[in-house]
């Protein structure tokens, strides 16, 4: 849709955009903001501390501050933060890769393959992921007791690597690829699984990358699950180590919480924004020829 | 193109010819990983679920008492409570975040510039953790020294109690007016909508991110030929873009009506389930029986009730959009 | 190209395969739904007249623990720097025991419902931890369940119990509150610490106001409340929302949470009702505000900023108030009992240690370290670095020196002295099954309520809450 610049469109458009921005961005400001801040600032609530309104300099040692507060791993000889993120991203990366390898195929079964019985198990996958959260969980943490995976890096990673958020999206995605594509394709020699790796998966970029994406979010800063199943200091994430900072009985450092909150959502946001180029690619290869 | 293919599958199609047994073999094989893991991790532990729903347990079975904890809860004032704030809940939030997340996904989609910017700021709601996006708002809604309320001291209106006002907004909004409602028309309580706020602002922004990628689905030479035929804004929204998001949208509803009815982490820290029961929702009312009252058959009970109700919810959407939907 | 489809779909099936062999095999020689005690060990044979649990200090006294080698895991829900404190200490005992016993401290959540959770499935596992921190109340839920083990043979075994000195050098209000009515006061935890609940007041704001010192009864603390109310920001008393402030109330009033029998809960009492019918008054009056449930601490911000006068808050938290007040208004501040109406009392609270029934050994040697971490030397490294009470009397005065030689928390020795004498006035709110539910109910439906309403009877609020309260202690008795 090809406005003129500078039309009123055009300037609603900005106008609703910025409003947006600034609506999501100012929380993540202040969170950014309270990072630098030092106790008293909390407490007194002052949002701007600094010059040109205030005489303070900003905390920059708030950082390591709260990298050390959870602890040092005498193990690797650093603060026990890097463990947690060396954790992170080995257990975020498994369970993004398992996810989408099992999501991939069992969207593509469901889209293009004609099975008998298939409408009755998608509501049966999606059925699973409407029983609330708490009635199952001890069930599951005695399973992994059952199974020898507690305190393991099976525990943390294999219950997870497999999505039906993921499958249902890809699902809808894979759908809206032509069956024509496929005749052509299988006129070519190709069997499915060749046709959905050469073919279905490149053409359905942003849904797969939105996928990986997700899974990296949902699973970077959890933290419920990991405390449940492990016992051992150096098998713990980063989202154990965002919870040190909510003790109960004592004062919540609010600027050391930002700190930490900070560095939690860096990676995922410095991966958005690469994934971002990718999207924008994915998107002008789309064109079918129809 | 059309000669040869049909010919092949005319002569071997059948149910039970080699390519189709072939086909069904591939496909319960690629279903097999994602299917067994959920059966073992996800539907045991379910079914382990219902069989505790059943006993008084204790730790562990000290006694079977079939549908009686599925009686007491169908039975209980409490629990009809937690359901209808739970479905305010759901009925506000879901066209709110929906509605908001096509219309911003779909400007951004214009030829906007600093598109990459606009989108990453948009997400960050939904990346930031739960624990610092609460410390935040809580800021924003305090009432002796939040922002909320500086701007309405400022401009002269009387400071609310947003997360801590049980009374409904209507009401309020009468009450400044002098007038004074029937109970039944006062409206979902402040803290409600307070609370609806918040949880909008942090899944907008995943929305629009979906809704991104399945407006990236619609090929621009679609667009381009209506605009040759002299189709203007609204016609090509209405009949290009709607009809051809109809899957990302259909998938955006079903888990936003499954998620808003399972909300249980922003409601818990930013109000548990308070002032009195005003937030209580049906995922609230099951963590208190369940670490609160021990009432684990209870609340496995309760459980399966809102399971079923979202089920229900989900198989009458699936009826409605069945025909909508539009995959190619 | 078809071979090659071929093979992936093999090597699919044969993942799914093993994916279902292992998880069948295991789940098969495992029954999830384990009985809550896990069964004893045939070396315990050689012990035959030791029943599981050791119901007699004679039965206790016959452990035998040489050669065994025994291991004991301790879940707590502190910060990682109380872990570490933690460990190293334990790491003192297992170098320094003649037993044999190796003691290991581990996070197991960073609040209330992640300790239980792990608790709850580790017991049904049948793998439970030897010992972890528990309120009264979830032991006595546990013991019900015949998880936790009565330690009272422990304490008064000859060979390895508390001689007469040292139970006496325990504060015995803190031994007290671990004996539950509702098991004939079996001691189903033993205390590694203790916090109250004081009253946190700025003395420069009392003195700009005309007091020479806090109010000591209620009509006064009133009064002083609602002079230093601005009903802008500046409020005479911040409220949290947490049953112990009523709790601590109805204490001041001269009334109780629960009987003393354990039979019933009393809190509808003249006490209660006076004490909820003056926060009523407070905040229709705006000599208290509410601080919302979001925001955590807020009530120590509103403190340390100079905008609350009074807050009800736990002795555990004077560290932080410190940290607050300089970081903040930077005025002079104390503690001081709550006001009473003559006899004074106050909320004394704090989880225990409980220990789970698993073997005989590993009950005797959890029991050790408990008696470990309750020595002087310990007590007073863990009180000092935590801001929790000491367990051992003797241990106070080092506790004191050790606050005074920090600058920092010059102020906090002096109010630190002051509570230890408080001690004994201590009351505790319910030590029994289901209790947690009753806080709950306290929290939103007693305290919330005056807050907002001020035309609600008091009387009839409590008598209807107290009604649901007793029900839910029926439903938790043990039964006979």
């Amino acid at each position: 849709m090809k406005v003129s610049p500078f039309s009123p469109g055009r300037t609603a458009i900005y106008g609703v955009l910025i409003v947006g921005a600034l609506l999501s961005l100012l929380p993540f400001v202040y969170m950014l903001l309270t990072a630098f801040k030092s106790y008293g600032d909390v407490v007194n609530n002052n949002q701007w501390p600094w010059p040109p309104f205030g005489a303070e300099v900003p905390q920059f040692g708030n950082f390591p501050a709260a990298m050390q507060q959870i602890g040092f791993d005498r193990q690797l000889g650093t603060p026990l933060f890097v463990r947690y993120f060396l954790n992170s991203v080995v257990v975020t990366t498994a369970i993004v890769i398992g996810t989408l390898i099992t999501s991939v195929l069992a969207a593509y079964a469901l889209a293009r393959l004609n099975l008998p019985g298939k409408s009755l198990l998608f509501i049966a996958v999606l059925a699973v992921i409407m029983v609330p959260e708490d009635a199952t969980l001890v069930p599951k943490v005695v399973m992994m007791y059952n199974l020898h995976w507690y305190n393991t890096y099976w525990a943390l990673i294999v219950p997870f690597t497999v999505n039906v958020v993921a499958i249902f999206l890809l699902r809808q995605f894979f759908m809206q690829i032509p069956k024509e594509l496929f005749e052509a394709a299988e006129m070519d020699g190709m069997g499915h699984l060749r046709y959905l790796w050469s073919i279905v998966v490149p053409l359905s970029r942003p849904a797969v990358l939105t996928v990986a994406l997700l899974n990296f979010i949902w699973s970077w800063d959890s933290f419920k699950w990991p405390l449940l199943v492990t016992r051992d200091t150096n098998l713990r994430v980063l989202g154990v180590g965002l919870q040190q900072f909510k003790s109960g009985e004592g004062a919540t450092n609010t600027q050391e919480l930002m700190v930490f909150a900070t560095l939690v959502v860096l990676p995922v946001l410095v991966l958005y924004f690469l994934l971002q180029r990718q999207f924008r690619e994915a998107v002008t290869t789309v064109g079918i020829k129809g | 193109m059309a000669g040869v293919p049909t010919v092949v599958s005319r002569r071997r199609s059948g149910h039970f010819s080699r390519k189709r047994v072939r086909e069904l073999g591939l496909g319960y094989a690629m279903l097999a990983p994602a299917v067994i893991l959920l059966l073992v991790f996800e539907v045991f532990p379910i079914l382990y679920g219902v069989y505790i729903s059943t006993c008084d347990w204790r730790l562990e079975c000290t006694q079977f008492v079939g549908f009686d904890n599925y009686f007491r809860a169908l039975t209980t004032a409490s629990t009809w409570h937690s359901l209808l704030i739970t479905a305010t809940y759901a009925l506000i939030s879901v066209p709110l975040q929906l509605g908001i997340g096509l219309g911003v996904a779909y400007l951004l989609y214009q030829k906007v510039r600093g598109q990459n910017f606009f989108r990453t700021v948009l997400f960050l709601p939904y990346i930031t953790s739960t624990v610092a996006s609460a410390a935040i708002w809580s800021y924003l809604y305090s009432p002796d020294n939040g922002v909320l309320n500086g701007i309405l001291k400022t401009i002269g209106l009387p400071a609310q109690h947003w997360l801590t006002e049980p009374k409904g907004v209507f009401a309020l909004m009468a009450q400044s007016a002098g007038i004074a409602l029937p109970a039944w028309a006062a409206g979902p309580s402040l803290a409600l909508v307070s609370l609806i706020a918040f949880t909008t602002w942090v899944f907008v922004g995943y929305d629009i991110a979906i809704f991104l990628a399945g407006l990236g689905n619609i090929p621009n030479e679609l667009y381009d030929a209506a605009k040759v035929d002299g189709a203007g804004g609204w016609t090509l929204f209405r009949s290009i873009t709607i009809p051809l998001l109809s899957p990302t949208t259909y998938f955006l509803l079903i888990f936003t009506v499954i998620g808003t009815f399972k909300a249980f982490n922003h409601v818990w820290v930013m109000t548990e389930g308070g002032p009195a029961d005003a937030t209580t929702t049906t995922s609230v009312l099951i963590f208190q029986q369940l670490y609160q009252a021990n009432r684990y058959g209870y609340a496995a009970a309760l459980s399966f009730i809102l399971f079923a109700v979202i089920l229900l919810l989900t198989l009458i959407q699936n009826q409605w959009a069945g025909r909508r939907v539009v995959y190619e | 190209m078809r071979a090659l489809s071929r093979i992936h779909i093999y090597l699919t099936a044969v993942v799914a395969l093993a994916l279902v062999a292992t998880a069948c095999s295991s789940s098969a020689s495992n029954a999830p739904a384990a009985p809550a005690g896990a069964p004893t060990q045939p070396a315990a044979a050689a012990q035959a007249s030791v029943s599981n649990p050791p119901t007699s200090a004679d039965m206790v006294d016959g452990i035998q623990l040489q050669g065994k080698n025994v291991e004991v895991t301790y879940w707590h829900n502190r910060p990682q720097q109380d872990q570490d404190l933690l460990q190293s200490m334990l790491d003192e005992f297992n170098k320094s025991n003649p037993y044999g016993i190796t003691a290991h401290a581990e996070i197991a959540g960073a609040g209330y419902p992640d300790v239980y959770n792990k608790v709850n499935a580790a017991i049904q596992a049948g793998q439970p931890p030897e010992m972890s921190v528990a309120y009264q109340n979830q032991a006595a839920f546990y013991r019900a369940q015949n998880a936790v083990i009565d330690l009272t043979p422990f304490i008064n075994s000859s060979k390895y119990g508390l001689s007469q000195d040292d139970l006496h050098d325990y504060f015995q209000a803190f031994l007290d509150s671990d004996k539950n009515p509702q098991f004939s006061g079996e001691r189903l935890g033993f205390p590694t610490q203790r916090s109250m609940d004081v009253m946190y007041y700025n003395t420069d704001w009392l003195t700009q106001l005309g007091y020479n010192g806090p109010p000591t009864d209620w009509k006064s603390w009133e009064d002083a409340a609602c002079k230093a109310s601005d009903g802008q920001n500046k409020y005479g008393w911040a409220v949290q929302h947490d049953a112990s402030t009523f709790a601590a109330l109805v204490f001041g009033h001269g009334g109780q949470v629960l009987a003393d029998d354990g039979q019933s809960y009393v809190f509808n009492s003249p006490a209660g009702v006076d004490s909820l019918a003056m926060m009523q008054r407070m905040f229709k009056n705006k000599c208290a505000v509410e601080v919302p449930t979001s925001e955590k601490n807020g009530e120590q911000n509103r403190f340390g900023a100079g905008n609350a006068l009074f807050v009800f808050g736990s002795s555990s938290g004077m560290p932080f108030y410190q940290q607050a007040v300089t970081s903040g208004g930077n005025f002079q501040w104390s503690i001081n009992m709550p006001p009473t109406n003559g006899q004074p009392a106050i909320n004394l609270y704090g989880a225990s240690v409980s220990v789970y029934k698993t073997t005989p050994e590993k009950e005797l040697a959890s029991w050790l370290v408990l008696k470990y971490l309750g020595e002087k030397a310990q007590t007073t490294k863990w009180a000092v670095n935590t801001g929790y009470l000491p367990v051992r009397q003797s241990a106070k005065q080092d506790v004191i020196d050790a606050y005074k030689a920090d600058p920092k928390w010059g102020p906090v020795a002096d109010s630190y002295a002051k509570m230890v004498d408080w001690a004994q006035y201590s009351k505790v709110e319910s030590p029994v099954a289901g209790y947690d539910p009753v806080r709950d109910l306290i929290d939103k439906q007693v305290m919330t309520r005056v807050m907002t309403d001020s035309e609600a009877d008091p009387k009839q609020i409590l008598d209807d809450v107290v009604n649901q309260a007793n029900q839910i202690l029926q439903e938790n008795a043990p039964k006979k």
